[in-house]
């Protein structure tokens, strides 16, 4: 189910099950898709494999909700590395990058 | 978080050394480790001409310019597997990477000799990676006589010591532990000195300087890698890194330091000989490479040759 923290710059809202999702445009401006606040957009590499990963405010919360093992991923966002502590919003894209190589 | 020595916003976090750096702050922390590795083992000095091992992976590409940069006179040399595409990507990142630096690069195709990596895992019935291991310190060897370079380094990091590690320790591999060090003297003179300059920094450090160095990187994995073993050693270590971080460091580290010597003394074994088919150093008639070539065109001989009829 889909659940969302009601956001101060929501511009749209929908209902879930009982659960209200006031939810603001995702990137791309007026024209973009809708997604509830919260969510973050996941791309894992090299598998391609993409999420769309909810309540996730640090890039600690993500991993932990993935169930990826600190420090075997780069978290990339745009040309920038990201820490445990980084704080992630509604409209990033990131990019979980595996480090583990060899066999 | 704060990088811990300008106080500029942190990009790379190391648990294992409670440090936390901003990009520029760690591209230099990063090539301050890798020189005082290979000066703290007495790997190479700057007379060394050496040749880098790269497979244009984030490791063995992250080495090549950290020499590079640091002004060590290296030759970049790649095999090429044959492995399909991947193979292909990782020329391509390899010649890519000494084109923009002008750096000397020097490859070699197995498929030319009918030696492709997939050819000989079904030629031997063998696993891939045994074929392949086989190949490389064959070619690694011989490219370093033929290119005039005194050392070969490879980027092997802290993750592959320490899974390698593991796997040795848990089945009592004295003859494999006694070889396990950073720094290979010769045994030959067709040898040269083999030394890993990256066994004390894991693979998250090298991927972040890779990729904060701009260094285009193959990240996909080789797709004979799926299911191997040292990748399970990987994820337990990784596993036991995450509660308790600095064990993969002090595992590898306090074994080069005060374990290996031990195995070292037990193991030294009689010098090898010339192999009759390559002149390499080799323990028999044959060295491994070749004896394993030997088998390969037996097999495709007989397998192209017509049936006979009773």
């Amino acid at each position: 189910m889909l659940r969302g923290r009601a956001s101060s710059a929501t511009d749209a809202s929908f209902v879930i099950g009982r659960v209200e999702i006031k939810a603001r445009r995702f990137a791309g401006g007026p024209t973009g898709p809708l997604l509830p606040p919260g969510v973050v957009k996941v791309v894992l590499t090299p598998q391609g494999r993409e999420f769309e990963v909810e309540r996730a405010k640090r890039v600690a919360d993500l991993l932990q909700q993935l169930d990826i093992t600190p420090g075997t991923v780069l978290v990339i966002r745009g040309d920038q590395l990201l820490t445990e502590d980084a704080r992630l919003s509604t409209s990033d894209e990131i990019e979980l990058r595996s480090v583990v190589s060899g066999g | 978080m704060k990088c811990t020595r300008c106080r500029k916003p942190a990009e790379v976090k190391l648990r294992a050394h409670n440090s936390a750096f901003c990009r520029a702050c760690y591209v230099v922390f990063f090539r301050r480790r890798v020189v005082r590795t290979i000066e703290k083992q007495k790997m190479f000095d700057g007379d060394a001409r050496v040749l880098v091992a790269v497979s244009g992976g984030k490791d063995s590409l992250a080495l090549w310019d950290v020499l590079a940069e640091e002004g060590y006179q290296t030759v970049g040399f790649h095999l090429a597997l044959g492995i399909g595409a991947y193979s292909g990507r990782s020329l391509e990142k390899t010649e890519e990477f000494a084109r923009a630096r002008g750096l000397e690069l020097r490859t070699h195709t197995l498929a030319d000799e009918g030696l492709a990596v997939p050819d000989m895992m079904v030629a031997t019935n063998r696993p891939a990676c045994a074929a392949c291991g086989t190949a490389k310190r064959h070619y690694f060897d011989s490219a370093a006589l033929e290119y005039d370079c005194n050392v070969i380094a490879t980027g092997h990091n802290l993750d592959d010591e320490a899974a390698r590690l593991l796997g040795n320790v848990l089945r009592w591999q004295t003859d494999h532990l006694a070889r396990q060090r950073p720094v290979m003297q010769p045994t030959h003179e067709k040898f040269v000195r083999k030394v890993k300059p990256l066994y004390l920094t894991s693979e998250l450090e090298t991927a972040s300087f890779a990729f904060l160095s701009g260094i285009e990187y193959v990240v996909e994995e080789c797709p004979n890698a799926a299911g191997a073993t040292q990748l399970t050693y990987k994820a337990l270590l990784d596993q036991l890194e995450s509660t308790s971080p600095g064990s993969k460091l002090s595992f590898v580290n306090e074994f080069v330091t005060r374990g290996s010597a031990g195995f070292l003394a037990k193991e030294r074994g009689a010098a090898p000989s010339t192999c009759g088919g390559c002149g390499m150093p080799s323990f028999g008639e044959l060295c491994s490479f070749c004896s394993l070539r030997a088998e390969i065109q037996r097999k495709q001989a007989s397998a192209s040759a017509p049936a006979s009829r009773s």
